[in-house]
């Protein structure tokens, strides 16, 4: 990523303890942190007490990435116009796949990111994770459910029976 | 986030879906089928009366409160509210906007517009139908309510009108209809169209 020397740069620290060294761009990936320089233009240290160490170095590699993305696009666009909408289209995809692959994570990491994205507001981020978590739940059982999110089932046979007699329409086979 | 984790993995007891906001959890349902969010329901008794019961009964707020999303328990059917401030309202005095955003106890969304003259109204609302319920037939209403007061721009005639929402909803009969009509200061619906979802089509 070309840095230019003049660029701010922003401490964020982990609960952990942990400091993370960001160029303000991709600090401003996160609406929260985004806000926070809104209202106070001099801060560079910022504590983030419900990001833990592991998952803000993703949420920061997410960021990385897709400001990377954003600013290679720009650039090629401003070089050739609108011939570089194949190009950009490629861009698009690889991203996407590089989305695909950063969701390949255990469903405590999602969970974790996804409370991160939450609370961070990093808006791509968020919609990524809980289409993931979404598409996680598609198509399957309740006990496959369970078994995919570790849910332990504690629903006696005649609230299960409540249930399924009130929504027929979602055991009948059409669906 | 993640030494909580660890600890829960440890326990084996919690799973990590409850360490989530219930907002994020509706998210993650709106985004699948009714029959899912119905499996879902079915997982724990924790989900079944936090969520889909909620669903069922009243309109969960997602997309950053632009959108409002309900489920219809007997018939398993999404319907949508598009809320005012998502919508492209136009009047047709334009450059002169006789729009104002307005707050009322009584609509679930924070804004809504307050038409304060008399002008015609261009409603352009935007849903992906990726989120609609297949095979169903839907229609668009515009959620509106008349106001008595009236004001100097306004003559007593031409009412103002507060406009909430665009409803994507199933397409429902008159007959429905009659019965809300006889509620004074209720929202009102108007139809403005119909559309059969098939398995692949794209509205906008």
């Amino acid at each position: 990523m070309a840095r230019s020397s003049t660029e701010n740069m922003i401490t964020l620290m982990s609960s952990d303890g942990e400091e993370f060294m960001v160029t303000e761009k991709v600090a401003r990936e996160c609406t929260t942190i985004r806000n926070m320089l809104e209202d106070d233009c001099v801060i560079t240290n910022i504590p983030l007490p419900n990001v833990t160490s592991d998952i803000l170095s993703m949420v920061i590699e997410y960021c990385m990435e897709h400001v990377a993305a954003a600013e290679k696009a720009a650039a090629e666009t401003a070089e050739k116009g609108s011939s570089s909408a194949p190009a950009a289209a490629k861009a698009n995809k690889d991203l996407e796949e590089w989305d695909k692959a950063f969701m390949n994570v255990d469903v405590y990491t999602l969970c974790d990111l996804i409370l991160a994205a939450n609370y961070l507001n990093v808006s791509g981020l968020l919609d990524l994770t809980i289409q993931t978590a979404a598409n996680l739940i598609k198509g399957k059982s309740p006990e496959q459910i369970r078994k995919t999110f570790h849910i332990q089932n504690d629903l006696s046979l005649e609230e299960e029976e409540k249930i399924r007699s009130q929504t027929p329409w979602a055991f009948e086979k059409s669906e | 986030m993640g030494g909580a984790s660890k600890k829960r993995r440890m326990k084996g007891v919690f799973s990590p879906i409850n360490s989530l906001p219930p907002e994020c959890v509706s998210h993650i349902i709106s985004l699948t089928s009714p029959r899912d969010a119905c499996m879902f329901s079915l997982t724990s008794t924790g989900f079944r009366s936090d969520l889909f019961v909620k669903l069922c009964e009243q309109p969960v707020l997602i997309d950053e409160g632009k959108l409002s999303f309900e489920l219809d328990i007997s018939s398993g059917k999404k319907s949508y509210m598009i809320s005012a401030r998502a919508l492209d309202i136009a009047c047709d005095t334009e450059p002169r906007n006789y729009l104002r955003w307005i707050s009322l106890p009584d609509s679930r969304f924070v804004d809504v517009a307050e038409k304060t003259a008399m002008c015609f109204l261009n409603v352009v609302g935007k849903i992906d139908s990726e989120l609609l319920s297949r095979e169903t037939r839907y229609a668009a209403y515009l959620v509106y309510k008349v106001k008595e007061t009236s004001n100097d721009l306004v003559p007593p005639q031409y009412p103002i009108v507060l406009c909430t929402s665009v409803t994507i909803n199933r397409h429902k009969t008159i007959k429905e209809f009659a019965c809300n009509d006889e509620i004074p200061q209720e929202w009102w619906e108007a139809e403005s169209f119909t559309l059969k979802m098939e398995r692949k089509e794209r509205l906008n």
